[in-house]
């Protein structure tokens, strides 16, 4: 290391920290990661070239034009691309593949020759000013002078505008929460408009500051490698932070540039860079997982297909995605007998698009389903065709599939350990970089791949005396009967268990967590399961190509594959497949005919990349849901106009009543028969441990609380609160908002862990283990926003609730194992029972995403019903749900208690409610208990009175309206007290 | 519940039927895990043998001489050639079996694909000519079928870029050359018929789609006008199938070995860097009174073994390994990093480097003397020419500053069109007249001398058809070998076949160097010298 080095460092670290602010800035305005962050300035980059050399302009002057053609082409993006999609409600990674297509667009466009300079005049890139400095032994020409001057000022400039304007405040209020800043008038399209125009700006302003350096403004100067670099720097800021994204910037490029000092060895310092971004994803995570959480789902819920009752019986209707599977395999066996395709070129693109097809399922199932991003799957690809080229001259074919496939699986999971804590964006970062080494380092070690810069691959056996498939032919369908299975397993993995769980582990991390489920565990084994699926794909590959290199698997490709998710439907495993021959097929057989068209100029590249780019982007722009959203819309109409047709001259079954969903309505509690699900649920609990058998035949409490402290800052949140709920009690937790209700909820459920004291069920110290632990102890928990998992039925939410009980792997139901088999029958006719008795029929398939919030309610309560509890935490169950709901809450809770023989601990801001429902109560304010007893006790507790319940005649009397409802008698609701949206009888939450 | 203990209650509950179903089930499992993980017998390379008739890797291993071929069932197709002993290859695969052929021979051909030549018996055409006795694929009575892969990297304009002709250009100087070829008495008393393809030297899906089409067909031979420039590790599907290919590049000493007698180039990787140290060694170019100190080295890992041997013959050529500063780039899909440069560069600058030159990094030259430049770092730069002085007039051209006076060993004739007063060779007078009377200028005014690349590509093949002992693709490399040397058209140089086991030329290097005065490389010394 030298002087000279660190300087280095230095300068390209500023470059790679001001990309990594661009990138930032726009993220914290859209919550996605642009891509084409890099490719925004590079016109202006080249426009100022021609501007100085060609035309002789002042290079202040052609610099300052550069930036407003920057500024330009940021709002022109936003505008036509990302704007308009993100109206339209498009997921982060919806939005991340739009950035592909734009940078394409970009791209495309620097090859136009007349934008660009004429190098032959000048080769060299014009500098600000002919002064030089030296130090080190590196002599500073203009552009580095003024790169070391302008960049850090330019990153005080942008944070002090973000800090003190009030357009910079606009900005920070619009990234922190779109919905309150547009309430406080800000407009938030302006804004992300603002936003983009300073993100092209400085992208123009790095791209002037690089080009000095850059071989080109092409694919490879600007590709995977700086990308994994901007990308790692901003995971130094948690994705949000502007300093710490500039600071990464620096540290990367220091490493990067001292590495690469001490070991004269780029590959080294590449791989010191994934190890560093690694480093920081790890150590980091908690705080992106933070942001993250603030993105929301990646991935939309796919709408659930409402067929009329009348169709439902319609072999057609019933057995359409065997028909649809059917066709597609008929159609795929017979098309490459047909002539155009009678050629070997032909029938191996044929195998491409398979494999690509297979990669899209594994993708769909990560991207879609878990709503984790990866951008370096093609590198398992690229492992599993190493692999075949070193096992397929000694093992079978499906033995090379099946032992590359665990090894795919290993690996993925090994590279998303440091972004399981966190989510799609750490994920992204980890697997790009990972995509960067494994073309540039990994597989050339011969303990993986070779050193060598190509290696054979022999055509590989089906097994002893099976022959090899060593025609295009025979190597398509071989691809083919492995892409059926693939299809047939990836969709019953999402039909059963385990598919539920990575969608629920999706859409809500600590509602899984309180039915039992370990979510890091669920993403690991999605993780496992995409990364064999590329894997196996890897192999196929290998078999078509004979040959692997690194350059087939370089980082580009992992970009480029996220099209077949995203254009095929997010989640729709059909649609991957769909997606991938679309996509594929048009690239290699229309692609040409669509070139030649446009003459010379459609082989030009710069014209194909911008052809390339805009295609996508009007697909993403015109088929928000992609294909498979396509073709569910065409079949829901077919569906619609079909039935009124059917029904004039069919009967409709009197077993399948039709069922008329309300635009809004809650279940009938009163009418309906909402008691506990009886032996379904509540028969044998197979799952529990012995702890809470011990316990509950102890007789010891079921849950006690002793000195729990939680602290947020320097606000004390719980200061010793010691409670104890008894079997068979329900007790109530009321307070003030801010008493530390929800705090110990959490603290009890595992969701938060205490600084001190101690939790007990059963007597069982379990204040260290995790929610999913405490499952174990029969402990289930509703949350006050009653998420649940929008991506899931009402049936499917109840089967995830039984989950705990009846465990399938991942394998198991990708091969349709008996025990499966037999465990989703059951938690099915279990969901069933509960659905029926909770009333929740008629929106039995409906996403929960759809319900209205008393509903949701419902199915969360039916939900806990169905894990069978040994101790219900109810957090504000009642809030949103209509008064004629709320007051059948009493009785439905009791009768659930006493079926199920849990206790129930409740917080409650519905005094009547909870003054007839529970056996205690206990009054909390600041974190402390102020008062136990009996609902009578407490609502003649003055200090209860006095910091909760009010002094006013009315608000006491309020307090025990209801208090004979839990014992059957009828409430006689007094006149609504003033404030919109509040029940009578329930205090303020602020009331003192 | 886990599946075990679901598996203990089932069985407590399942009847005797279910439980023996089960069971039964259970060893059929096993036996197919095992059945799949256990190996097929056999080694590990029959394991390739056991290609089907249709499988040209079957062929390889008939070819090679492997007797075990006759245990798998690409036996079916050799036994079937050898009883029909001259008949036409049958659709099943059997292939034209050689009147003369041996064993290993037999096994090449009797796994060629469906299809095959007419065998041939050795004799006297029509015109007098003495036709070799054989036959194989892409041979007929009458013709000779080769094809022939056009450039198409991104159409015309970016053809243009990298000084390249479009497609059509390049076909019609393939179909000008054949037909001089053909006029002259053709090949083996047959006309050469070329078949043209393209191929993207930017997209690897469609340099392999390229590949199995031209398997497909079934040519005698492939000459690849430079599609697999970028990604040469592409072009090993034709050796791989049995179809002797030759393009405009070089090959290492491994993959010749690897894949002879099918692989060919136009020189070695491993003489061009050796030649290229002595070559230096004999301009004084590593001599401390011509200023020399340390060499710095620029690598890529792309052929690991490349970079060792090049230390080897420094040391041999008398610079120590102290004065020897290296640089490896990795082996990048373009170009380095502009920071790793930059750090080569600070490196060698500190190091006290003053003389540079690059191994088989040729892609780097350019950015390594812009920043060079930039850096105030002018060292002598010493080259081997891969293709240096051929690109340093296009889009990737060097800092003429930068590389002033710089050497470079070349065995190309790159540069005698631009050194005044230099006599083109016979063989470039003989190109000069196909494509003059095509109306066409000579080769020196062609971008990168095209068509005197591909007079030179198809007149080795000529040469190599015309001297084979028996028409058979595995005897083209023994045809060149027997054909001693071709005189090949500028922009290639002389070569000598002769030896045993070559497949490539570049046997003679010279000197060319980069001129100031007219920004331009000229030959310094005219003297081709033998290959050491």
């Amino acid at each position: 290391m030298s002087l000279g080095s660190w300087v280095l460092g230095l300068l390209n670290g500023l470059t790679i920290g001001l990309l990594a602010v661009g990138l930032v800035l726009v993220y914290k305005a859209n919550r996605f990661l642009n891509l084409a962050h890099a490719q925004l300035g590079t016109l202006s980059a080249l426009l100022l070239a021609k501007w100085v050399l060609d035309w002789g302009w002042s290079w202040w002057v052609a610099f300052i034009l550069a930036v407003v053609v920057g500024v330009a082409t940021g709002l022109l993006v936003e505008r036509f691309f990302i704007g308009t999609l993100r109206r339209r409600g498009a997921t982060p990674v919806r939005l991340l593949l739009m950035s592909v297509a734009v940078s394409f667009v970009l791209l495309g466009l620097t090859f136009v020759p007349s934008l660009g300079p004429n190098m032959n005049k000048a080769p060299m890139f014009p500098q600000p000013f002919s002064s030089s400095a030296t130090v080190g032994g590196v002599v500073l020409t203009g552009m580095w002078i003024l790169t070391a001057a302008l960049v850090p000022a330019l990153v005080l400039g942008l944070a002090a505008f973000l800090r003190f304007t009030t357009i910079g405040k606009g900005i920070r209020a619009a990234a922190n929460n779109p919905d309150a800043a547009r309430l406080c008038g800000i407009s938030v399209s302006k804004v992300s408009a603002i936003t983009w125009g300073l993100a092209g700006g400085l992208s123009a302003v790095s791209a002037v500051m690089q080009a000095p350096t850059q071989p080109s403004f092409n694919l490879p100067s600007l590709g995977p490698y700086l990308l994994m670099l901007t990308l790692g720097a901003a995971a130094f800021g948690a994705f949000v932070s502007l300093p710490w994204a500039f600071a990464g910037g620096i540290v990367l490029g220091l490493i990067s540039q001292n590495v690469s000092a001490i070991t004269s060895d780029a590959s080294q310092a590449e791989l010191a860079v994934f190890v560093a971004i690694f480093l920081v994803v790890f150590l980091r995570g908690r705080s992106i997982g933070r942001v993250f959480a603030l993105t929301g789902g990646l991935a939309e819920a796919t709408p659930v297909t409402r067929i009329p009752a009348v169709l439902r019986n319609s072999p057609l209707v019933r057995h359409q995605r065997a028909w649809m599977g059917a066709a597609a395999v008929l159609v795929a066996l017979i098309f490459p007998k047909f002539p155009y395709f009678d050629t070997a070129g032909h029938r191996f693109l044929l195998i491409l698009v398979l494999v690509y097809a297979l990669i899209g399922i594994g993708l769909t199932m990560l991207i879609g389903w878990a709503g984790q991003v990866s951008l370096g799957h093609f590198a398992v690809v690229g492992l599993g065709a190493y692999l075949a080229a070193r096992w397929g001259p000694h093992w079978s074919l499906p033995a090379v599939l099946l032992v590359a496939g665990v090894i795919g699986a290993a690996v993925m999971v090994l590279v998303g350990l440091p972004a399981l804590r966190v989510g799609g964006l750490a994920l992204a970062v980890t697997t790009m970089a990972f995509a960067v080494i494994c073309a540039d380092w990994l597989y050339r070690q011969d303990w993986v791949g070779s050193s060598q810069s190509f290696v054979n691959i022999n055509p590989i056996g089906l097994g002893p005396d099976l022959g090899t498939p060593s025609s295009q032919l025979s190597i398509y369908y071989v691809a083919l009967v492995v892409l059926v299975l693939g299809g047939a397993g990836a969709a019953a993995l999402r039909k059963w268990g385990p598919g539920r769980l990575v969608i629920a582990t999706r859409d809500n991390e600590n509602a899984v967590s309180s039915f039992g489920i370990s979510p890091a565990t669920v993403k690991l084994m999605i993780l496992a399961v995409s990364g064999l699926y590329a894997a196996v794909a890897g192999v196929l590959w290998a078999d078509a190509w004979k040959v692997a290199s690194p350059d087939q698997f370089t980082a580009d490709f992992s970009v480029a594959i996220i099209a077949i998710p995203v254009i095929g439907g997010l989640g729709s495993v059909s649609g991957a497949v769909a997606a991938a021959v679309v996509i594929y097929a048009t690239t290699f057989f229309v692609g040409p005919s669509v070139s030649s068209v446009f003459g010379n100029f459609g082989h030009n590249l710069g014209f194909q990349l911008f052809l390339a780019g805009i295609g996508q982007a009007i697909v993403l722009l015109q088929w928000p849901r992609g294909l498979a959203g396509l073709c569910q819309t065409v079949w829901q109409r077919y569906l619609e106009r079909r039935a009124p047709l059917v029904e004039t001259w069919a009967p409709v079954y009197e077993e399948e009543p039709e069922v008329t969903v309300p635009a809004s309505g809650t279940p009938d509690l009163l009418t309906g028969s909402p008691a506990a699900p009886g032996p379904a649920a509540r028969s044998s609990r197979p799952g529990r441990s012995r702890a809470a058998s011990a316990g509950r035949n102890g007789k010891a409490p079921v849950l006690a609380t002793e000195g729990i402290g939680v602290r947020f800052g320097g606000v004390v949140a719980l200061d010793g609160p010691d409670i104890n709920v008894r079997p068979g009690e329900i007790v109530g937790l009321i307070g003030p908002n801010g008493a530390g209700k929800t705090t110990l909820m959490n603290v009890v459920s595992g969701v938060l862990r205490p600084d001190q004291g101690s939790v007990r069920i059963y007597g069982r110290e379990v204040a260290d283990l995790p929610p999913d632990f405490r499952a174990a102890f029969g402990v289930a928990r509703t949350f006050q926003d009653a998420r649940l998992f929008g991506g899931l039925t009402v049936t499917e939410t109840l089967q995830v609730a039984m989950t705990y009980q009846h465990k399938v792997g991942a394998v198991s139901a990708m091969l349709g194992a008996p025990w499966a088999q037999a465990a989703e029958v059951r938690t099915r006719m279990a969901a069933e029972e509960i659905v029926d008795r909770f009333g929740l029929r008629p929106w039995a398939d409906t996403l929960t995403s759809e319900l209205s919030t008393g509903t949701r309610r419902i199915c969360d309560l039916a939900a806990q019903v169905a894990a069978g509890p040994d101790l219900l935490l109810l957090d504000e169950p009642t809030a949103g749900v209509a008064q004629r709901e709320a007051e059948a809450f009493g009785p439905l809770l009791r009768r659930i208690r006493d079926e199920l023989d849990c206790s129930v601990l409740i917080v409650e801001h519905d005094m009547p409610l909870l003054m007839g429902l529970c056996d205690r109560v206990y009054a909390m304010e600041a974190g402390r208990v102020i008062a136990e007893g009996t609902p009578v006790e407490i609502r003649n507790d003055p200090r209860v009175v006095e910091s909760y319940l009010g002094t006013g005649e009315t608000a006491i009397r309020r307090s025990g309206d209801r208090a004979e409802v839990g014992a059957g008698a009828p409430a006689e609701v007094g006149p609504a007290p003033s404030g919109a949206g509040r029940r009578p009888g329930t205090p303020r939450k602020s009331d003192p | 519940m886990s599946p075990f203990r679901q598996l203990r209650s089932w069985q407590g509950r399942a009847s005797v039927a279910e439980q023996a179903s089960a069971a039964v089930g259970a060893v059929l499992v096993v036996a197919v895990v095992a059945w799949l993980l256990v190996p097929p017998t056999g080694t590990g390379a029959p394991a390739s043998v056991a290609v089907g008739g249709t499988g040209a890797a079957a062929g390889s291993t008939g070819a090679g001489g492997s007797g075990s071929s006759s245990s798998s069932p690409g036996a079916g197709a050799l036994g079937t050639g050898s009883s029909t002993g001259g008949g036409v290859g049958s659709p099943a695969g059997g292939g034209a079996v050689p009147a003369s052929g041996s064993g290993g021979a037999a096994g090449a051909t009797g796994a060629a694909p469906s299809g095959g030549g007419a065998p041939v018996a050795a004799g006297t055409g029509a015109g007098g000519c003495v036709s070799p006795p054989g036959g194989d694929q892409g041979v007929t009575q009458s013709q000779i079928r080769i094809a022939v892969i056009l450039i198409q990297l991104v159409g015309p304009a970016a053809n243009s870029t990298f000084g390249i002709p479009p497609p059509a250009t390049q076909q019609a100087d393939v179909q000008d050359v054949v037909d001089s070829i053909n006029a002259s008495g053709g090949v083996a008393c047959r006309k050469l018929v070329p078949v043209f393809f393209t191929g993207d030297p930017a997209d690897t899906s469609n340099l392999q789609q390229t590949c199995v089409n031209i398997i497909q067909a079934q040519p005698f031979f492939v000459v690849d006008l430079g599609a697999y420039y970028t990604y040469p590790q592409l072009a090993v599907c034709y050796p791989q199938a049995h179809i002797g290919y030759v393009n405009t590049g070089g090959l290492s000493l491994s993959q010749q070995r690897q894949f002879y007698p099918y692989d060919w180039g136009l020189f070695l990787y491993d003489n061009l860097y050796r030649d290229t140290v002595f070559g230096l060694k004999q301009r004084g170019f590593f001599s401390p009174s011509s200023g020399f100190r340390k060499l710095g080295v620029m690598y890529t890992s792309c052929l690991p073994d490349l970079p060792k041997q090049f230390t080897g013959w420094l040391n041999q050529a008398g610079v120590p390994s102290s004065a020897i500063v290296g640089h490896d780039v990795g082996c990048p899909t373009a170009f380095d990093s502009p920071g790793d440069l930059e750090q080569a560069i600070l490196t060698f600058k500190q190091q006290g480097v003053t003389n540079v030159t690059f191994v088989h990094d040729t892609a780097d030259f350019s950015n390594f003397t812009t920043i060079a430049q930039q850096q105030g770092f002018t060292p002598k730069y010493g080259i081997g020419d891969e293709g240096i002085v051929a690109i340093s007039y296009g889009s990737q051209k060097p800092n003429y500053q930068n590389i002033a006076n710089a050497v470079a060993i070349t065995t190309y004739r790159y540069g005698e069109e631009r050194t005044p007063g230099y006599p083109p060779g016979a063989g470039t007078q003989r190109c000069n007249a196909i494509f003059a009377a095509k109306g066409q200028p000579p080769v020196y005014q062609q971008p990168i001398g095209q068509g005197g690349i591909v007079c030179s590509l198809l007149w080795m093949v000529q040469g190599a058809i015309q001297h084979e002992p028996s028409l058979l693709r595995s005897n083209v490399a023994a045809g060149l070998q027997a054909s001693k040397s071709v005189d090949f058209s500028f922009p290639y140089g002389p070569n000598d076949f002769s030896a045993p086991g070559t497949s490539t030329a570049g046997q003679f290097w010279r000197v060319d160097q980069f001129l100031p005065s007219c920004s331009c490389w000229q030959v310094v010394d005219r003297n081709y010298h033998p290959s050491a």
